[in-house]
């Protein structure tokens, strides 16, 4: 008997991967959208740089590996549509740049192209500019300015502080839970608009791109560890809410957790890999040096994804295992 | 008298081959992966590099020849703590030379790493395990090419490392608009190390396909 190897992503059909990516790319465009109303076109341009860019990149890399382009199913995009959506709107333009150039030629391409890869590549490529230039990474435009953002270049504009970072000093949080689900508050392109974020997350459960394994364990975890060690001062309700609905953490756990090549298969393993990536988010914010450091915690993940995998297996099949031992 | 020549020739060419193999070919960092730690916690600035460099030399060196020379006359229970105490007492001397000849702020800014060097796996790998075995001559080559090859290494690493973080060289401004201060943390170096261990797996590949074709 002769066995077939195949890399990642396992699926039944392998045309499928290139229809999840674009699935992946239509929840993504209503969140530059809803970003674009509140500050003008910056935010959209800040997107598509980092796409496109991502998309040059892996061209470049197959091209100087000598391999097919792998481009066209879509994993490139979407890794620069998620540096793109999770940078902030005032950011410059080299920025979700800068995080594509990681992702793809430190990350992606040395690991062996798409679906080799151990770490998910926009988390790699967020984590290494969010270390480089967090400066640049955490000033976020007030939404009540009603101004578009300026096209140009550099914007020089005083930041205000999100909810991450008044979590992260305590004390009494100033945005209301009806602002915190429209969004009107300051963060990244992507990771403000709640509302918005959970029809994406509906779209793409009903495409069976993400998988509510991964997803609803991680939130859970979250919020019992937000409901236990509370940073703001009202109440256990508050301080989940304005935990899971600050930072990126909600599009941390549906698009960045869930990416077919990186994250586990076996069903325990997945729900195993949700609660540890909720557990390491939560401390990365509590104990990290930034406001939020969700990129971190999945790249630790990651690292975890292929035993959690055996881990499920072997905890399903004890029984049979100890039965063969003794036999 | 053409016997003690062949002798000589089979001896030199084993000196090659160690020097080669050590050096290069299955280096000791970037293939063996050993002794990565000072190069991710100290291996920040070229002078912290050349430096342990010179530590890692002096202590390999004199522990690799007293293993080759007596190692195997001893139970293999006493060799760790007789290469310990003897590296120890190196680092010692080398620590209050940095300190009182060189200068004080080098040694207040690799003090945790003098004595840290003692107790390398980098050399109780080489000296309690490659020097037992072999001749004084080889042992001594191989001492030799792995401090040449870690050297390489971690003067790469903190050279490139101290041009990126401090736009400096040798505490030399090169007069960078753009600094990148996360350079000294210790992903940095592993992501160089990865970098440059794929580079030399490359080099091999590449040289042992001439040689076959030859």
């Amino acid at each position: 008997m002769s066995y077939k190897t195949a890399h990642a992503p396992h699926l039944r059909r392998s045309d499928r991967f290139s229809f999840m990516c674009a699935d992946v790319l239509i929840a993504l465009a209503p969140l530059s959208i809803f970003s674009a109303v509140y500050y003008g076109f910056r935010p959209v341009l800040l997107v598509l740089a980092g796409l496109v860019s991502a998309v040059l990149f892996e061209t470049i890399g197959c091209l100087l590996m000598r391999r097919k382009p792998t481009v066209t199913d879509g994993s490139a995009a979407v890794t620069g549509a998620i540096i793109g959506s999770l940078v902030s709107p005032l950011s410059p333009y080299w920025l979700p740049v800068a995080g594509s150039a990681f992702a793809i030629f430190a990350v992606k391409m040395p690991m062996g192209g798409s679906g080799r890869n151990v770490f998910n590549p926009a988390a790699a490529g967020l984590s290494a500019i969010t270390l480089c230039f967090p400066g640049f990474f955490f000033k976020y435009p007030d939404p009540g300015i009603g101004l578009p953002l300026p096209l140009s270049k550099t914007v020089n504009m005083a930041s205000v502080p999100s909810p991450a970072s008044q979590l992260a000093s305590g004390g009494q949080t100033l945005y209301s839970p009806t602002m915190l689900l429209l969004g009107e508050i300051p963060g990244p392109i992507g990771g403000t608009a709640i509302t918005i974020l959970i029809a994406s997350a509906l779209f793409l459960l009903v495409r069976r791109a993400i998988s509510p394994l991964i997803t609803l364990p991680y939130l859970a975890t979250c919020a019992v560890l937000a409901s236990i060690f509370p940073r703001v001062t009202g109440g256990t309700a508050g301080s989940v809410m304005v935990e899971l609905c600050a930072g990126y953490l909600l599009f941390c756990g549906i698009f960045l957790l869930n990416d077919p090549v990186t994250a586990p298969r076996h069903w325990l393993g997945r729900i195993a890999y949700g609660v540890l990536a909720g557990v390491l988010v939560m401390l990365t914010r509590y104990f990290g040096r930034f406001e939020e450091g969700a990129c971190f915690a999945v790249l630790l993940v990651n690292a975890f994804a292929t035993t959690l995998d055996r881990f499920g297996w072997y905890a399903l099949n004890l029984r049979r295992i100890r039965n063969r031992r003794r036999s | 008298m053409g016997q003690g020549n062949n002798r000589l020739s089979k001896t030199l060419n084993e000196m090659k081959d160690t020097f080669f193999d050590s050096f290069l070919a299955k280096n000791i960092v970037l293939v063996q992966a050993i002794g990565i730690s000072p190069i991710l916690a100290a291996g920040v600035t070229l002078k912290n590099g050349v430096v342990l460099t010179l530590c890692t030399a002096a202590v390999l060196i004199p522990a690799s020849l007293f293993m080759s020379l007596f190692g195997d006359k001893l139970p293999a229970w006493v060799r760790p703590p007789i290469y310990t105490v003897g590296a120890a007492a190196i680092m010692l001397g080398a620590a209050i030379f940095i300190d009182r000849v060189i200068s004080h702020e080098l040694y207040a800014s690799l003090y945790i790493f003098i004595p840290l060097t003692a107790v390398n796996s980098l050399v109780s790998y080489r000296a309690g395990g490659f020097s037992v075995s072999h001749e004084p001559v080889i042992a001594l080559t191989d001492a030799v090419a792995s401090s040449l090859g870690f050297g390489l290494v971690i003067c790469v690493v903190s050279g490139l490392r101290e041009i990126a973080a401090y736009g400096t060289l040798w505490e030399n401004p090169l007069n960078f608009s753009v600094v990148l201060s996360e350079a000294s943390l210790p992903y940095a170096a592993f992501l160089l190390l990865g970098f440059m261990a794929a580079f030399l797996q490359w080099l091999t590949s590449v040289i042992g396909q001439k040689l076959a074709k030859n």
